[in-house]
């Protein structure tokens, strides 16, 4: 829950610092349902359904990160995207490495105070653990205690650049954008 | 004209607000 809190800080800055939202509006944002799907499905599998196959948990984990990596691909070209996608690489690639799971800090969740429950954890300490530097290994005590990972912070660093950089400066506002003449070809 | 841009610019802000959280695995209880 503390990620939906730090993007609504993150939306939040834009204002405060004199950027205007009403700037996304001029965004070709393709495939836009991936994401909702992609929170959807990950939070049915760890509250709605979390018992079952632990495999196939895992592979449909894997799998919203396939969606992730079909929208962040097919969005290249908006700012910041590609810092978003270079940790949700890092994020996909410690997941897809533990066997579907993200591994977790044994340390780190025990400073969060963090307890594992039972059924199925889209993050958690894992025995062996492959890459743990990538995995959930800050941890982040108080009312919405949780772990995070590199991969986390490079993402909220590129929601920063999306945001300001497509909200501030001298972008083109909409209703002008779309009062615009097409600009001749030259050459 | 105003609602439409408002609705795109809400539409891109979502997108992009829950692959964020989605790429975090944002609903970690573990």
């Amino acid at each position: 829950m503390i990620l939906l809190v730090l993007a609504a800080l993150c939306v939040v800055s834009v204002p405060l610092t004199g950027g205007s939202l009403r700037r996304l509006a001029t965004l070709q944002v393709r495939w836009l349902w991936l994401g909702p799907v992609a929170v959807v499905v990950q939070t049915a599998l760890v509250t709605i359904a979390p018992g079952g196959s632990e495999t196939v948990h895992a592979v449909i984990h894997v799998g919203t990160y396939v969606m992730l990596g079909a929208f962040l691909w097919a969005n290249r070209r908006l700012a910041g995207v590609a810092v978003i996608a270079a940790g949700a690489f890092l994020n996909g690639l410690a997941i897809t490495v533990n066997g579907g799971v993200m591994p977790a800090a044994a340390t780190a969740e025990r400073v969060a105070g963090l307890t594992a429950g039972s059924g199925f954890h889209n993050s958690a300490v894992v025995a062996q653990p492959h890459l743990l530097w990538f995995g959930d290994i800050i941890p982040v005590p108080g009312p919405l205690a949780n772990v995070l990972s590199v991969g986390d912070c490079i993402i909220f660093a590129g929601l920063l650049f999306f945001l300001h950089l497509t909200c501030r400066g001298d972008r083109t506002e909409p209703a002008v954008l779309a009062a615009a003449p097409a600009e001749p070809v030259v050459g | 004209m105003k609602k439409f841009y408002a609705y795109r610019a809400a539409s891109a802000l979502a997108a992009i607000v829950t692959v964020v959280v989605a790429s975090g695995a944002g609903f970690k209880w573990g």
